[in-house]
């Protein structure tokens, strides 16, 4: 049988991660000039040399457009509370307490792996 | 449909915590939660590769799903089966950044039968395991959710990257979901707070039994007893926020080496030691360490690099560098660089400091085997107080500091990651970046972390974790199970959402 004392949802959560909190710490960007301060440690390739560069305006504007919108789109976190009988409590955290790894490629030609929250922004690629 | 793995013997990986008798395991459930044809069901034929056999795309990764599951499941004990909801499938990604996976706890309990703290936050898993019984019963529900991208490799998206199913830790240049899915796991099954960072608020207003472990030391107080602002306060004390966890901190000293050190000798006003980053190249640090007058090099403001304190050209003034610890700024060229103008010009070791700010120290990655000078990094306000007593004369040691350990505190205790800004999510649910060698639940994984789980185990058993693996002296805090009460059962009403 089913049985509840209370169910209510809370929209109480968690913000949205800030657009400049970005990574600071963590090892080794070398040279750092093109990721410095990036969300996520973000760096933008010439992709006629496949080069690391300094983003051009445009592809900073689209960037950072990208993840306004996609900020915009997603709603605020919404709790499911579910209280038992015999006093316990549930909470249903949905996608809100999720780490993402996250892969970029550093200007040297490695690669830097980092756990951060999990950003909803991001519009999941086509199936291939 | 659910595809079911009962947990194996994780055999030589874990020896030694295997070398103990194995009170029981968990059974870990992975939902397959993919379409037919994609993502765990992708008919793509494949090359069994490092102990994985399965035969095409999704079962090479179901298997090494199983894997990473089977690797924790040995290590932990709990009557209640733990169930992944898991997924393959595309997640952000570009040609040169995107998301490999993710993963977390899907519910969080208190209150729960056999709480050992009340009005605490428990991980679903972790709380079924304290409660002796499955606390969200039914074939669909999940205590963790995970999902990885099945897009990496493909056009647009990291073409040169790929993921590697085997089973074996030898990925190459590939990068290895199992160790990824350790990682993920583990802040599944507990080791995260759900704490705000930002704000320092906790979740519905409720402390996390996480939370409760972190111990800020400059002010001696525990999270859980602290008010919002004051843990808002904590998340970017740099350096200074702990676990206050018996067995992490007993495991510190056979895990960690010794703290990478800047001990200031000169003038007695700055005298003092500074936390230091070590580099991928160059000479060791030692404990006797490299001692010496630090000189700022000097180089032309040109194309190689526009400052004159960024060592990226030959310096202007090798003589007064020479037979001296060099001190240059971060920027412009590469690490790698500066070591080798440095080290033209004479240098006995080189100090690096952070152009940006931020309180946790840098990493430097590179390599030249050419390289034979000790380099580190500094934070930029470091870096600062030590250019600005240059004239005062500064005399510095840089060596590995026997009386501390890298990644923890004066205390022996391991230091949660809490960079200033602070990172949302990130923050104080890791281990610091100072600690080495790698560990698992570093916010940036190495790439050379094998299948260990170092200190990520003994910190789950003090959330409270059973482990197949010998109980505490009695005494200890928090823990074990000691008896399993066996309540009605929980019907579980899932209400509509707005």
């Amino acid at each position: 049988m089913l049985t509840f004392v209370l169910a209510l949802l809370a929209a109480a959560g968690p913000a949205a991660p800030a657009e400049g909190a970005a990574a600071s710490a963590c090892p080794a960007i070398d040279p750092p000039a093109a990721a410095a301060g990036a969300v996520h440690m973000r760096v933008f390739v010439d992709p006629a040399t496949g080069r690391v560069r300094e983003p051009t305006d445009d592809e900073l504007r689209a960037y950072a457009e990208r993840r306004r919108a996609a900020r915009a789109a997603a709603p605020p976190p919404v709790f499911e509370v579910v209280t038992y009988p015999d006093g316990m409590v549930a909470v249903d955290l949905g996608d809100a307490f999720l780490f993402d790894v996250r892969i970029a490629r550093q200007p040297d030609g490695g690669r830097r792996l980092e756990c951060v929250p999990h950003s909803a922004s991001p519009a999941p690629a086509p199936e291939k | 449909m659910g595809a079911r793995f009962r947990i194996l013997a994780a055999a030589v990986l874990f020896a030694a915590a295997l070398a103990a008798p194995l009170p029981a395991a968990v059974t870990i459930l992975i939902i397959n939660a993919d379409d037919p044809g994609v993502g765990f069901n992708d008919p793509t034929p494949a090359t069994p590769i490092g102990g994985n056999t399965g035969t095409t795309v999704g079962e090479q990764r179901l298997q090494a799903f199983q894997y990473a599951a089977d690797l924790w499941g040995a290590l932990l004990d709990s009557n209640a089966e733990i169930r992944i909801h898991a997924q393959f499938k595309p997640l952000d990604c570009t040609a040169t950044d995107g998301t490999l996976g993710a993963a977390g706890p899907s519910e969080m309990l208190r209150d729960f039968p056999n709480a050992p703290e009340p009005n605490t936050w428990y991980a679903a898993a972790l709380a079924s395991a304290l409660a002796g019984r499955d606390l969200l019963p039914g074939t669909d529900v999940a205590e963790i959710r995970a999902q990885f991208n099945s897009n990496i490799g493909t056009s647009g998206c990291l073409e040169t990257d790929h993921w590697y199913y085997g089973l074996d830790s030898q990925h190459g240049d590939s990068i290895d979901l199992v160790t990824v899915l350790l990682h993920e796991f583990a802040h599944g099954l507990g080791f995260e707070t759900v704490v705000d960072p930002t704000t320092g608020a906790e979740f519905m207003g409720v402390p996390d039994i996480f939370e409760k472990h972190i111990l800020d030391d400059s002010t001696n107080t525990h999270w859980g007893a602290m008010t919002a602002p004051e843990r808002q306060a904590s998340t970017i004390n740099t350096g200074a926020v702990a676990m206050d966890s018996p067995r992490v901190t007993a495991a510190v000293p056979t895990t960690l080496r010794n703290a990478p050190t800047l001990s200031i000798t000169a003038p007695a006003s700055i005298a003092g030691d500074v936390t230091v980053g070590t580099a991928a190249f160059g000479a060791p640090l030692t404990t006797a360490g490299v001692s010496g007058a630090l000189v700022a090099l000097e180089d032309p403001g040109d194309a190689a690099g526009p400052s004159t304190t960024d060592g990226c050209s030959a310096a202007t003034n090798a003589s007064a560098v020479a037979g001296h610890v060099a001190l240059v700024d971060r920027g412009t060229c590469s690490f790698v660089q500066k070591a080798l103008t440095a080290q033209a010009a004479g240098a006995t070791a080189l100090v690096v400091a952070n152009n940006a700010a931020g309180t946790s120290v840098l990493g430097m990655a590179g390599s030249d085997s050419s390289i034979t000078i000790v380099v580190v990094s500094v934070t930029q306000a470091d870096g600062a107080t030590l250019r600005q007593n240059l004239a005062a004369g500064v005399t510095v040691n840089l060596l590995l500091d026997p009386s501390r350990r890298s990644g923890a505190d004066g205390a022996g205790r391991m230091l949660l990651y809490a960079p200033n800004p602070v990172v949302e999510g990130s923050s104080t649910s890791h281990w610091d970046t100072s600690a080495y060698p790698p560990l698992l639940m570093q916010p940036n994984l190495g790439s050379d972390l094998t299948h260990g789980v170092d200190l990520t185990l003994p910190l789950l058993q003090d959330l409270g974790w059973p482990a197949a693996a010998p109980p505490l002296p009695p005494g200890e805090p928090r823990g074990a199970v000691d008896a399993v009460e066996h309540g009605p059962e929980h019907p579980r009403v899932i209400g509509p959402r707005p």
